[in-house]
């Protein structure tokens, strides 16, 4: 079931399932949180409003660090493939292409329908593109380095 | 619900049905453990091997995801793993009821699991060690909200871990439901039943692709669903307990054991 040596696949599902309810609950129980201890205090609005900040921040941490562990991840596995291919001379292996061909397919897709479906503006995707991959790089080379 | 489901086949007076089927499912699980290792021999054979081959999967699991040192947790995730894939089973049998569809019976599961990996985590670092853990690789000055930030993250994980199971088969119920009640498969196939040469043919016709719906399409997917929530639950167990027993501090010398 498990194919051994391939942890972070399964470690990668389970983050994945974690994600959009996180953000949410984390939310609700900063803000609840503040809610109550504003009843039990008596500093009306005050708490409830620092809860639900803190709520707010710990679900974006939560998210910050799962899409981390995803996109690291995503790109070890490219370098070390990149490099086991290209350290064996000759032409690289079809799966390795397909699999790579799939990943930018999907992502191109996944933006084409950002922006088709109006949530997303050209500009900030030409902004997010300009910086994402230069964090992504040094950090999945890091990682690579580290796992060999 | 209980306006348009089936009520289950047998009821334990003054006691929930939820629970009722929960000590179903432990009779049955206890009952195959029985069988299984009732005549234990060296070249496993039938419910003996069976058993063995879903727990080595559990343990190869926790060997990907915890290592070596996540053997002992083995009883408590394989425990978890496989009530609720039972439970989540049971619901698909008619006339059962699942108990996992229960927000009470998957809020139990999960505070199992809140409990387990913070007790495992203070055991294995101290009390001390483990709260300094959750102030994380920070300054100084974000030591406390980062604290605040990670108590919340904690909390919500059980919740998470009650409402996913719980949605998620609850959703499916009341899919199987509204399939039987709002598109009508009674009224057909009364309709069919009925005499006249067009409630045979339209109700009959109709009885019977919706039959085939649900049995060759949702069925298979609340099955694909039962298996893929009891692994989800039990690859977050897995996580968590995997968090508590490594620490933040530990993620750098990750790289030094592979």
């Amino acid at each position: 079931m498990a194919p051994t040596g391939d942890q972070s696949a399964w470690k990668a599902l389970g983050e994945l399932s974690t994600i959009g309810l996180t953000l949410v609950l984390a939310t609700v129980i900063g803000l609840a949180g503040g809610y109550f201890l504003d009843h039990w205090l008596g500093t009306k609005p005050w708490l409830m409003l620092i809860g639900l900040g803190f709520g707010i921040a710990a679900g974006f941490v939560n998210l910050f660090r799962s899409v981390k562990l995803l996109a690291v991840g995503n790109f070890r596995w490219l370098v070390v493939r990149a490099s086991a291919a290209t350290a064996a001379g000759i032409a690289p292996p079809a799966a390795w292409l397909l699999g790579a061909a799939l990943r930018f397919l999907a992502c191109a897709a996944a933006c084409a329908a950002l922006l088709a479906a109006g949530w997303g503006h050209p500009l900030g995707l030409v902004a997010g593109f300009t910086v994402l991959p230069c964090a992504l790089v040094a950090r999945g080379l890091a990682a690579a380095r580290e796992g060999d | 619900m209980e306006i348009i489901e089936h009520p289950p086949i047998f009821r334990l007076p003054g006691i929930p049905d939820h629970v009722t089927y929960t000590w179903l499912v432990l009779v049955i699980l206890s009952a195959v453990a029985f069988v299984a290792s009732r005549n234990l021999q060296l070249v496993p054979r039938g419910a003996q091997n069976l058993l063995e081959v879903v727990l080595e999967q559990f343990q190869g699991l926790i060997d990907d995801v915890i290592g070596h040192e996540g053997r002992p947790y083995l009883p408590l995730i394989a425990t978890l793993g496989l009530f609720i894939l039972v439970a989540n089973l049971l619901s698909l049998v008619p006339g059962m009821v699942g108990p996992t569809a229960n927000l009470n019976t998957t809020a139990a599961c999960a505070l199992v699991v809140f409990f387990a990996y913070h007790y495992i985590g203070v055991r294995k670092h101290g009390p001390i060690t483990y709260l300094k853990h959750f102030m994380g690789p920070v300054p100084w000055w974000l030591k406390g909200p980062m604290f605040v930030i990670e108590l919340i993250s904690h909390l919500a994980r059980p919740l998470s871990l009650t409402l996913r199971l719980f949605g998620n088969m609850l959703g499916g119920h009341i899919l199987l439901a509204m399939m039987f009640f709002l598109m009508g498969l009674d009224g057909l196939l009364g309709w069919a039943l009925h005499g006249g040469a067009a409630g045979a043919i339209v109700g009959g016709v109709g009885g019977a692709v919706m039959a085939a719906f649900i049995v060759g399409f949702i069925y298979p997917l609340k099955i694909l669903v039962s298996f893929l929530q009891a692994f989800i639950f039990v690859m977050l167990t897995m996580l968590y307990i995997s968090g508590a027993v490594e620490g933040h501090e530990a993620e750098g010398h990750e790289a030094e054991h592979h």
